[in-house]
């Protein structure tokens, strides 16, 4: 069922997978992840939604701590700060200065995806399958992470989610919503 | 003193068995037909005023009373919720509850599709302004932007089919600004492990029976849900009540063990006999038998309160059967004996029970009803005593061992002007702390633990549920009536938001406008094929898709022949409950309320609602306070009232105007004493120690009358002395041990008879009694 969702799914400009010279066990990659105590990178996001007739491009800087701090940023077009610590997520519109604190139990919908991000640079295997059924490809040089939502409630919203990478690094996270939008982030380490 | 032998020969004990059987299978048929209420709003006088009415009617049945707060906690979090999600749904089965969410049934699927589809009726959004075709490109602008931020999820849900957004302004609405937080899908406290559930029972809050079985019913399904280590934590009103009766059944029980064992080995002890005991008895529960059998006969049903209370007012009846065995002869006939003491018994008893009579006319339904147990069980006790339990006593053969000597201790007497040194100190003390503070505090009336009051704060502000302390009550003939009331009168309270005089109101209008406003609404929507035009050039230079918008247009178009949504229309429970709060059906009339939060101009609150003819303003904290105190006000003056009553009896019985004030004195010397000492302690006077007081009254009448009897020789002072120090010690022993509870109501009564008792017998002994100087010249 997932190789039918990753078939049926747009994979636009997507190269195939590297060739497995040793398959990465699910646990490996986890405990490569973890080992990354902090992450600074930026990012371009992609969004394709069928009430659109162009896609809307963002982009901006994603910070990471360990083990439950996520910062967003975004710098362009318009500038958002999305910043998740432990439950708590904030949204801040600099243009007018509101933050607007979402608790994150009770946006199913954003906390799904924030956990998702989360939780694979965590390493956090427990944390995502708590919501996503987690399958691996690939090597540890260049793996690909597919996780399907278990739960009926998210799985009307989010079909599949895809990240690639490359060692302890993700690369890119394609995130297929049911009614056939779709969005990709690319992912650029700043070291 | 002839009989000694021969009544010792013919000793039995059995009559008083008899006795003690018979009356207790009185008791235990009247106790089997009396209806007991445990309703405190039953025992609470009427309301004066349409707010205080108004309160008590909530009070009994309201929103107020009938909420109950479960937390479970003690658990890593995602097992609370699901425990949270098992109890609340078997919770529900119950069918004890008429609402009962652990917020994961939230704001779900049925209640947004509820909202959604009549979003162009509800929301104040709905202008012939928000559908124009300026109006709608700043709506696509804002769309754009906000599907490029992080809540894209959100806007794609709602916003694409609602570009001026009316569902998001309802949902704020019906939301409210009180927001819990939620975990793994269901209420969590902010900052601690604890799962919440808020129910309403469909029972009656102040229903003590019933609460009980409710709060049985939430501890069996949580034992269901499998809880391991979790715990259940649970607050309410009505959880009170069952946990204050449970916690007064535990302690009652111990000590009750603990204090028949110390008065039966004292009584053993002082007449080497343990009939005395059995002797005791008889004259007590018949009396209770009859005081209860007596208030159901006048009232209909006997309140819980009045039948708690007005048994440790009889109290003082135990010493009855004690004075009369204490002052026996070896051998005696119970003519001599009664001969001696009679008419002394009945002076007391006389004097006691008018003092108790001021409660009955005191137009408190539970007052009358504690006048009329206390006043009935006294007399039947004294019956039973006068004439009963002689020829019991004499049967058995009861009487202390000896009288006794009296080894000066009256020489005591000698320095007794001594003793107005602390009646002096406690006089003077009062007057300068302005006199006793009455306490206004309803919830001291019941028993409620302060570990249970502290968690119901902390789960309230944690639930963020509204104190519901102050509201505005709107009055009108029809739901449509109240409606367009509040619609009016809105502006006003968006005035005070705006000015910080309260955080926020909430109304029902706010939710569910009136139908005229919703027909208004419905007519400033566009037709369809005006509104495609518009949104086509609106749309425009924008990457809109002509069909991303198709689901708005549809809805528009469905909205203009939708009904207008009537309070019977919402029958989806979470929406009905939130609503039902704020506009319900009383005596015929609708009844809108209208509930402001963060109060912090009351004075502005109460001016605004003064303001409107049809609006009441009404404090719920202020009118409890002011009723409960006027309730404890008013017992304390009729306990005056009874005191004069008594005072009269007391100077037509003693025919003698000096030993009367003696008498009388040292009784008030005992009850200014207790006052002061329990002022000092930093009590307010409550029913609870007006009661006390009552009993302490009893008591030290005892004492004075039978000290200031006109002493016969040394033997029967001795006896005297003796019996009133076993009855002390006696009422001591019982009542004493209550000042060890946890239960605050059962040591407020303990406290103030130890203090009381105390002092009774002190002032007794040195005031009433004659001095020893004036004897000896007499």
């Amino acid at each position: 069922m997932l190789a039918a969702a990753v078939a049926a799914s747009p994979r636009p400009g997507r190269a195939d997978p590297p060739a497995a010279s040793s398959p990465v066990s699910l646990t490996d990659l986890m405990r490569t992840l973890a080992s990354v105590a902090q992450r600074q990178a930026t990012f371009t996001e992609e969004k394709h939604l069928a009430a659109l007739d162009r896609p809307l491009v963002s982009s901006g800087e994603l910070r990471y701590r360990r083990p439950a701090y996520l910062e967003k940023r975004t710098l362009a077009p318009k500038r958002e700060d999305l910043v998740i610590d432990g439950e708590r997520l904030t949204i801040t519109d600099p243009a007018s200065g509101a933050d607007h604190v979402v608790d994150l139990g009770s946006t199913p919908e954003i906390s799904a995806l924030v956990d998702l991000v989360r939780g694979t640079l965590a390493g956090d295997l427990a944390a995502l399958q708590q919501h996503y059924r987690v399958a691996i490809e690939g090597t540890a040089a260049a793996w690909r992470l597919s996780l399907v939502p278990t739960e009926m409630r998210l799985a009307g919203f989010i079909k599949v989610v895809r990240i690639d990478g490359e060692g302890s690094e993700p690369r890119r996270i394609d995130t297929v919503q049911a009614n056939g939008d779709w969005s990709r982030m690319t992912i650029v380490t700043v070291h | 003193l002839s009989g000694d032998t021969s009544g010792r020969a013919r000793r039995t004990g059995l009559p008083i068995l008899v006795a003690l059987a018979v009356a207790g299978m009185l008791a235990a048929l009247v106790f089997t037909h009396i209806r007991l209420r445990t309703d405190m709003a039953d025992f609470l006088p009427e309301g004066q005023t349409a707010a205080a009415r108004f309160m008590l009617r909530e009070l009994r049945s309201g929103s107020v009373a009938s909420l109950i707060l479960i937390g479970v906690e003690g658990a890593p979090a995602p097992e609370l919720a699901r425990i949270s999600r098992d109890l609340t749904a078997a919770l529900d089965r119950t069918g004890m509850f008429s609402f009962v969410s652990d917020g994961a049934a939230g704001f779900g699927d049925a209640e947004e599709e509820f909202l959604f589809r009549r979003r162009y009726l509800l929301s104040s959004v709905t202008t012939p302004d928000a559908f124009t075709e300026a109006a709608l490109r700043d709506d696509l602008a804002k769309l754009l932007e906000e599907l490029q931020s992080s809540a894209s999820p959100l806007v794609q849900r709602f916003g694409l089919a609602d570009p001026p957004g009316a569902f998001l302004d309802l949902l704020r609405n019906w939301v409210g600004a009180s927001r819990i937080g939620l975990r793994d899908g269901v209420w969590f406290a902010a900052d601690r492990d604890r799962a919440l559930i808020v129910a309403r029972t469909r029972a009656n809050g102040l229903d003590v029976t019933a609460q009980g079985d409710v709060a049985a019913a939430i501890d069996a399904a949580f034992a269901q849900t499998r809880p391991g280590a979790a715990r259940l934590v649970k607050t309410g009103p009505a959880i009170f009540a069952e946990e204050a009766a449970r916690a007064m059944r535990s302690d009652v029980e111990t000590l009750s063990i603990v204090s028949t064992a110390m008065v039966a080995l004292l009584l053993l002890w002082r007449f080497r006999s343990p009939w005395v005991l059995a002797a005791i008895g008889v004259p007590v529960v018949l009396s209770v038998a009859a005081a209860a059998l007596a208030v159901q006969l006048v009232f209909g049903f006997v309140h819980g309160v009045a039948l708690g209370f007005g048994m440790t007012m009889l109290g003082v009846t135990v010493d009855y059967p004690v004075l009369l065995v204490g002052h026996r002869k070896q051998g005696e006939e119970a003519a001599g004996t009664l001969r001696r003491i009679g008419p002394t018994l009945v002076l007391a008893v006389i004097t006691a029970a008018l003092g108790l009579t001021g409660m009955l006319f005191s137009g408190f339904a539970g007052l009358a009803q504690l006048g009329l147990f206390a006043v009935t069980g006294v007399l039947t006790a004294a019956a039973a005593t006068r004439w009963l339990l002689p020829w019991l006593i004499v049967a058995a053969d009861l009487a202390p061992v000896s009288a006794g000597g009296l080894f000066h201790i009256e020489q005591l007497r000698t320095w007794r002007l001594w003793g107005l040194l602390p009646v002096a100190i406690a006089g003077i003390y009062l007057v300068w702390i302005g006199g006793p503070r009455l306490e206004d505090d309803l919830s001291r009336l019941s028993p409620v633990p302060s570990a249970a009051l502290a968690l119901d704060d902390q789960m309230r502000a944690e639930i963020g549920a509204p104190d519901e302390v102050q509201l505005v009550m709107l009055r009108g003939d029809s739901a449509e009536a109240v409606l367009r009331r509040e619609e009016a009168i809105l502006p006003q309270f968006e005035a005070l938001v705006h000015d910080g005089a309260v955080s926020a109101v909430e109304m029902a209008a706010q939710t569910l406008p009136s139908t005229a406003t919703q027909l208004a609404r419905r007519a400033a929507l566009p037709d369809p094929a005006a509104l495609a035009a518009r949104l086509d050039a609106a749309r425009a230079g924008t990457p809109f898709r002509a069909q991303a918008f198709q689901p708005f247009l549809d809805d528009v178009a469905a909205t203009r022949s939708m009904p207008p949504v009537l309070p019977g229309d919402i029958t989806n429970p979470l929406l009905a409950s939130r609503l039902q709060s704020l506009l319900f059906q009383r005596d015929g009339a609708w009844v809108g309320i209208i509930f402001p939060s963060g109060v912090n101009d009351t004075a502005r609150l109460a001016a605004v609602a003064a303001g409107m003819a049809d609006a009441t303003f009404v404090d719920m904290k202020a009118e409890t306070n002011r009723m409960v105190s006027s309730y404890t006000g008013n017992a304390l003056r009729w306990l005056g009232y009874g005191a004069a009553a008594a005072m009269l009896a007391l100077l037509a019985g003693l025919r003698d105007v000096a030993r009367a004030a003696r008498v009388a004195a040292s009784v008030a010397a005992a009850a200014l004493v207790t006052v002061a000492v329990l002022a000092a302690a930093g009590m307010r006077l409550s029913l609870i120690h007006i009661v006390s007081l009552q009993l302490v009254g009893g008591v030290g009448l005892d004492y004075a009358l039978f000290f200031a009897r006109r002493q016969l020789d040394e033997e029967e002072r001795a006896r005297t002395l003796r019996t009133l120090v076993t009855c002390n010690a006696m009422t001591l022993m019982t009542f004493g041990l209550l000042a060890l509870c946890r239960t605050p109501l059962l040591r407020d009564i303990g406290a103030t008879v130890v203090v009381g008792v105390v002092a009774a017998m002190i002032f007794a002994f040195l005031f009433a009694g004659q001095h020893p100087g004036t004897r000896q010249r007499a």
